[in-house]
């Protein structure tokens, strides 16, 4: 897998690109799920992007 | 996983990197101060700049390019003179603020010696170790951190390691490997090699966090068996912003020390206080004990029968730079991404002329920091622990701290002394 294709390009929340040298995008994953973990220096915004392949409802307790 | 630049990023540390200029906005220990009283002149080598300390007569430190601007020279050969170092060759001599004071072989009234450029840091003494400073003027305080001025016996173990610091800080926020590395790991040497592991690090996490403070980050564990109004959980201890770690417990403290000597070059020191509840603080008698501790054998592989060996092999098996493009991050490291965070946030700050994370700009008599005292609820056993299956078992002075925590185990009554001793 590139593991750079969908590195994530805009700050979901200011809109600005994100560049190598100045922003920071970490990939990490939980179980099969891929994560970006960003942060965006012109707003600050930090936080996580991931790809839904999938929307999981709530799953009941047994 | 990184990208490679973000990985240049994050590891590239000498001058005009953009973590090298974040870098250059701390004091580091360079040398040990006892090395300084034996011979006044030590050649260094601090965030990729080779350099040169010296001790002058009046007890003042200086740090200097190690090259001489005259034809390149070693300044480690020098001679200290009462203003200053005198090159060895030809007797140039510079003060501590990098003036040329002296150009023995030039025409009597030749001002050359104004023309002449020489790069000078910062250089003080702090609980038996010279720190320095080379980022720009006005330099910040020297944060007087507990380790450093508290009571207590110190312990220096120390050993240059073949691996970007990045990779030490990175374990600083890395809970879970002490459950694994000096848990499972440790246990299954014993029982291969016919020793018994220290129980205290076999304990499994049951949830980890962290939580940004003035100083880095304060790394909080909950162990099977723990509430949470255990030490470990409600204090936690510090990754100390950008290249310490704070920890420590049941009579033990410890400042963990990783120098960026160069971008593949660590210079990891264990400065530990031994000050155990129940007997007076033992007062420091002579020069402070200092120690290099031994990772590979003669075969050249890992020593992974202590503590602090078993960490180096993690760390410097990664290679000179861990190659972070080929990694596989999971949600128990989320540390790691704070901490890679921290630094892209404060590699900004300093870009936008504001003082970084941790920056201490007035005078002050300690900078205090959270530590948890009952270690893995473990008492007196951790501390023994401690020093005889960790790095201080190299320590001249080992068997004397042991007495120290065994007296003071009696005076306090603790039950875990049988047990420790049958």
């Amino acid at each position: 897998m590139n593991h750079l294709h969908d590195l994530p390009r805009y700050c979901p929340d200011c809109g600005v690109t994100l560049t190598e040298e100045d922003d920071l995008a970490v990939e990490y994953w939980q179980g099969e799920q891929r994560i970006y973990h960003v942060w965006c220096r012109t707003c600050s915004w930090a936080g996580d992007i991931t790809r839904v392949r999938r929307m999981v409802g709530h799953e009941p307790a047994d | 996983m990184l990208s490679q630049e973000h990985n240049d990023t994050l590891t590239r540390v000498g001058p005009g990197t953009p973590m090298g200029e974040l870098l250059r906005r701390y004091w580091y220990p360079v040398a040990i101060a006892q090395d300084l009283e034996e011979f006044p002149v030590k050649r260094v080598r601090l965030l990729g700049e080779d350099l040169v300390v010296w001790k002058q007569p009046d007890g003042e430190y200086g740090i200097i390019q190690e090259r001489c601007p005259h034809r390149h020279a070693s300044l480690a050969y020098g001679v200290v003179e009462a203003d200053g170092l005198r090159c060895g060759y030809h007797g140039w001599m510079f003060d501590r603020e990098g003036s040329c004071l002296d150009q023995p072989a030039e025409p009597e009234g030749s001002n050359f010696k104004v023309k002449v450029d020489v790069f000078t840091g910062r250089a003080q003494e702090l609980g038996g170790l010279i720190f320095a400073y080379l980022g720009p003027d006005p330099s910040p305080q020297l944060p007087r951190y507990e380790a450093f001025v508290m009571e207590g016996i110190r312990d220096i173990g120390h050993s240059v390691l073949p691996c970007s610091w990045l990779q030490i800080m990175e374990n600083a926020v890395d809970p879970h490997h002490v459950e694994w590395l000096h848990g499972r790991y440790f246990q299954f040497l014993a029982e291969k090699q016919g020793f018994t592991a220290p129980g205290a690090f076999q304990k499994k996490h049951v949830s980890t966090a962290f939580d940004a403070f003035d100083h880095g980050i304060v790394k909080r564990r909950l162990l099977e068996g723990q509430s949470e109004e255990s030490d470990d959980w409600r204090i936690g201890h510090p990754l100390v912003f950008p290249y310490q770690m704070w920890v420590g417990g049941n009579g033990l403290y410890q400042m963990q020390i990783r120098v960026p000597v160069d971008d593949e070059t660590t210079w990891f020191l264990l400065y530990t206080i031994h000050k155990p509840e129940g007997v007076e603080p033992p007062v420091q008698d002579g020069p402070i004990v200092s120690y290099e501790f031994p990772f590979l054998d003669e075969r050249g592989h890992h020593i992974v029968d202590y503590i602090e060996g078993q960490d180096v092999m993690a760390w410097v098996t990664q290679g000179r730079i861990a190659d972070r493009t080929a990694e596989h991050l999971g949600k128990s490291d989320v540390g790691i991404l704070m901490l890679r965070r921290m630094f892209k946030e404060n590699i900004a700050a300093v870009e936008d002329g504001n003082d970084p994370l941790g920056t201490v700009r007035e005078p002050h008599e300690v900078v205090e920091l959270p530590l948890e005292k009952d270690k893995f609820g473990a008492g007196y056993a951790f501390a023994t622990q401690w020093i005889d299956q960790g790095s201080m078992r190299y320590s001249p002075q080992k068997d004397a701290l042991k007495q120290l925590h065994l007296d003071a185990a009696i005076e306090r009554g603790e039950v875990e002394l049988e047990e420790v001793d049958s």
